[in-house]
């Protein structure tokens, strides 16, 4: 049996996301359940921090290739320039230099280059991914280098190997960290997932993005519940929350106040459940829901 | 008749692989010979647009229909422009059970995974990732 | 001056500070560059006075004239073309296209394949009082934000004056695109461990780029210094401080900001940014 596979996002970042993930870790830790870790939030990997991880493996991750003008068989012809629609090639000190930055990766100014051997595509190492050891179980990770993209793929990877793990170690679980905003890493995230979790909070910008959220985990024909976290900042926008879930028929799985504790049990690296064992209730009612959910 | 079925592994036996872009292997089982024969998925790890590449492995050998469990939308999109036909196979069901089901007339026909007009609305111009 | 406010993470006040900052230091103006999630124009509130649609060009294929010879499709490096020779069709996924150009280049048939403007986003300029507003919204599903990005950047006027970017968030391509247009760089942390190893992130880019930059400490709490020891090690200035209130945190919920509240403190902070930048 393919180990189930559920994935916390949020759409707008800093709701909470990875403090709801860590603490569901730590419970089902608590509650022995078997899992595996995926921190698929490759471009801001926090996951780390809390659960401590020692690493037993670790891999070089190649995105894109980008193009590399060779300046000794260059004629200056200026025709990549011409071409390029991203802009990406510079003239520096008379010499024509490829902008890494900027380059796409497609590959047109090596096609109408005159010279043979003057552009050459060169894979580009974006980032690593990791396997290791915690104390709630095996964990996969990845870091993505600061101005590299792909980080979709890496996504992919992050979790193609948990379910390896999973499927060796015939675990049931794997535990997501997904990647914030509704772009190419979300989807990636949500491809192939058995249930997706949205953590929001009452904000304007908050909801807007997690209904996109919502929306995209509908497109991927993900079953989709809804936790709402800083509950009590705003009265009006969390009933509004749970009227959109009820609107879409979607699960309300429950919510956690807006509270000073959570942060000081972060700021002293503890999961925020561990921390702050008044809100255990608010917190297990939402874990137990998502195991049902994905039953 | 050739159907090209997803397999997670190199014989009859093997279930039916749930991801159609990301299917561990492929086999193509031809109704007349009742022959098959099984390649490995060369876009298994590939980085993006797999699901494309897939069902035009599809195209290319002739199939005219295709078993697996959840097509993406581009893939799908692909297969059907292409002439083929798209079932889904219950999961955990063996490739030689699905191609029986097929043959029996038991299999459900997907005739679109989320439609176009749908899709545009819940999600504008999306089809990224079709695993 | 420009100046980019950027943070290695989402939710860490970034919008917030951009907001308020552009508002003090006013006339201003203020260029919301997060193009996949814009909220700027929540707390600022402007009139929009103009919209223009940004466009990029993507490949048309005309039957009468195609061979189905397939040579755009193999050398597409998207895959956003497919051409089915046995049923002489062919399929464009639009959302796949980074509009480069080659199919264009490699179609051997004349006149069979033409490039055509596609809509991927728009560039929206108003009003909010006297800080001029400018945001671009990219289309859902638009595989990379940076040509729009781009393009908004460089409507900047070089006669504006007192431009706050409000950059997108974490450290890929868009940031580092949004970035070579300042000439300061704030990045808006918190002082969590997330926060901090979000911010190392940040730093170690924003020094790649060369860029003078400072921290900003949001959710700011005396009693902890987690920031404090992080810009101290790594030999950062600490800006501007705002506190950790659930009042903020109210009104931001609501779509409203104490703007008076830190107007005279964030011109101090202006005043010193551009001693730095000379």
């Amino acid at each position: 049996m393919r180990a189930k596979e559920i994935v916390l996002i949020s759409g707008k970042g800093g709701t909470g996301k990875t403090t709801v993930t860590s603490s569901f870790v730590w419970w089902m830790h608590n509650n022995n359940y078997n899992f595996v870790i995926a921190d698929a939030d490759v471009d801001a990997a926090d996951m780390h921090l809390l659960l401590k991880p020692q690493i037993k493996r670790k891999e070089y991750f190649t995105g894109k290739s980008i193009a590399k003008i060779n300046t000794e068989s260059c004629i200056s012809c200026d025709l990549c320039k011409q071409y390029c629609r991203f802009d990406a090639i510079d003239i520096i000190d008379g010499n024509y230099v490829v902008n890494p930055f900027r380059c796409d990766g497609c590959g047109l100014c090596k096609l109408v280059c005159p010279v043979d051997s003057a552009i050459d595509m060169i894979p580009q190492t974006v980032g690593e991914w990791y396997i290791s050891d915690t104390n709630s179980g095996k964990m996969v990770h990845a870091k993505l280098y600061p101005g590299a993209e792909n980080s979709g793929n890496l996504v992919t990877m992050v979790k193609h190997q948990a379910h390896l793990i999973a499927d060796e170690a015939n675990i049931p679980y794997i535990i997501v960290d997904g990647p914030p905003g509704i772009g190419c890493p979300v989807t990636s995230s949500l491809s192939g997932a058995s249930y997706a979790v949205v953590v929001s909070e009452p904000t304007f910008s908050a909801i807007h993005d997690m209904e996109r959220a919502v929306d995209t985990a509908f497109h991927f024909r993900v079953p989709v519940g809804l936790v709402l976290n800083k509950a009590s900042l705003n009265d009006k926008n969390a009933q509004a929350i749970k009227e959109y879930a009820e609107k879409k028929g979607i699960p309300f799985l429950g919510s956690i106040p807006f509270s000073k504790c959570i942060v000081d049990a972060l700021v002293n690296g503890k999961f925020a459940l561990e921390g702050c064992p008044e809100l255990t209730e608010n917190f297990e009612k939402i874990f137990k829901k998502i195991l049902e959910e994905v039953k | 008749m050739k159907i090209f079925v997803t397999s997670t592994g190199e014989n009859l036996e093997s279930t039916v692989d749930p991801k159609f872009g990301r299917c561990n292997y492929y086999i193509i089982y031809d109704t007349e010979k009742k022959e098959f024969e099984v390649k490995e998925n060369p876009y298994k790890t590939g980085q993006s647009s797999v699901g494309i590449s897939v069902a035009q492995l599809a195209i290319n050998n002739n199939c005219s229909v295709a078993i697996s469990v959840n097509y993406g939308p581009n893939a799908f999109r692909v297969l059907s422009e292409g002439g083929v036909k798209t079932y889904k196979a219950k999961e955990d069901m063996k490739v030689k059970d699905a191609i029986e089901a097929y043959l029996k007339g038991e299999l459900e026909e997907v005739n679109n995974p989320v439609s176009h007009e749908q899709a545009e609305k819940i999600f504008p111009h999306h089809h990224h990732h079709d695993d | 001056m420009k100046i980019a406010i950027a943070s290695g993470k989402g939710g860490t006040g970034k919008t917030t500070f951009a907001t308020l900052f552009a508002h003090a230091i006013r006339p201003s103006t203020y260029v919301d560059a997060d193009v996949e999630e814009p909220n700027g124009h929540i707390f600022l509130k402007p009139e929009i006075e103009e919209e223009k649609d940004f466009s990029e060009l993507v490949p048309k294929i005309i039957d009468e004239k195609c061979t189905f010879c397939g040579i755009c499709a193999d050398e597409c490096p998207y895959k956003a073309l497919v051409i089915l020779k046995p049923t002489k069709k062919w399929l464009f996924f639009p959302e796949l296209c980074h509009s480069c150009g080659i199919c264009a280049y490699v179609c051997p048939v004349k006149g069979a394949l033409v490039e055509v403007p596609k809509k991927k986003g728009v560039i929206r300029k108003g009003k909010a009082g006297n800080i001029k507003f400018m945001e671009g919204i990219l289309n859902l599903g638009e595989p990379t934000p940076v040509p729009l990005i781009s393009s908004l950047l460089r409507e900047i006027d070089e006669k504006d004056q007192n431009v706050i970017i409000d950059a997108p968030p974490g450290t890929s391509c868009p940031v580092v695109e949004t970035l070579g247009f300042a000439d300061f760089v704030l990045l808006v942390s918190e002082p969590t461990p997330f926060g901090i190893y979000d911010l190392s992130l940040a730093v170690e880019l924003t020094r790649d780029l060369k860029k003078p930059f400072a921290i900003i400490e949001n959710k700011y709490n005396p009693d902890n210094h987690l920031l404090e020891d992080y810009a101290k090690k790594e030999n950062i200035d600490i800006l501007y401080r705002l506190p950790f209130e659930e009042e903020i945190a109210k009104s931001y919920s609501k779509g409203e900001l104490p703007f008076e509240r830190f107007e005279e403190s964030l011109r101090q902070l202006y005043e010193e940014i551009k001693r730095r930048v000379k």
